[in-house]
């Protein structure tokens, strides 16, 4: 059996897990700037490293229920692949450990973490439109 | 004006509008705005810019003109979370912004 290593995030009362390869950082307390006119899953912009940075829900992403209130940690994250490569902020709940998984859970797109379903998040997919 | 961004605060936010749209920069008294919640309303000034081609729009500050913007253009991923109209992504002194298209409105908040 291969694994990989996953970075297991709270959403809610969910669990995902991001490939810890893709993770740059993670951030608590990132400074965000609202942007009234956005797109629901746009929780705001931020700086990250001199750059500008996309902070995105990762829990509406993933098609659950959009928060009430700003995440309060931020997962600096690469999406897509390739030329299509770029720097993400995720915003998540909390982010709880760097755990093994399957590589075949990332084709499942879902694994179980100590007994609890785990939604297993593909970043070079993650973001585009259906 | 000439080229560059113009750097304004509108909604807490700040935006980057081409310097060509703009034509002039008019004080105004912004109605029944600036007070607490609870207090009376307050005429509080603001800014109107004067669109070349037509158009108006009210900000709350103009900052500068920016000519040498490091520009993040808006990949397809990120295009459909941001305004109609936004065509890139940068910083100003830290704080990030969103570069309007020439044709873009900055939309209310």
């Amino acid at each position: 059996m291969t694994v990989a290593p996953y970075l297991l995030v709270r959403l809610g009362e969910s669990l995902a897990a991001l490939p810890a390869g893709a993770v740059r950082r993670v951030v608590r307390g990132t400074r965000l700037h609202p942007l009234p006119g956005a797109g629901l899953g746009l929780v705001g912009l931020a700086e990250f490293a001199g750059e500008p940075l996309a902070v995105l829900d990762l829990a509406q992403l993933l098609g659950q229920e959009g928060r009430t209130s700003r995440p309060p940690v931020t997962i600096v994250t690469w999406l897509g692949s390739g030329d299509d490569r770029e720097l993400v902020g995720l915003g998540v709940d909390e982010a709880i450990e760097v755990t093994e998984l399957d590589a075949a859970a990332l084709a499942l797109g879902q694994a179980l973490v100590g007994g609890r379903p785990v939604i297993v998040v593909d970043t070079e997919q993650l973001g585009i439109e259906p | 004006m000439i080229g560059g961004f113009l750097i304004v605060r509108r909604a807490g936010a700040l935006w980057g509008l081409p310097a060509e749209r703009v034509s002039t920069i008019e004080r105004v008294v912004q109605e029944g705005q600036g007070g607490a919640p609870g207090a009376p309303a307050s005429n509080a000034p603001g800014l109107e810019l004067h669109l070349a081609g037509g158009g108006r729009l009210t900000v709350d500050a103009v900052l500068t003109v920016a000519g040498n913007l490091r520009i993040h253009p808006l990949s397809g991923r990120l295009r459909r979370f941001l305004p109609a109209g936004a065509a890139g992504l940068a910083l100003l002194a830290g704080e990030p912004l969103v570069l309007m298209a020439p044709e873009g409105e900055i939309p209310h908040a």
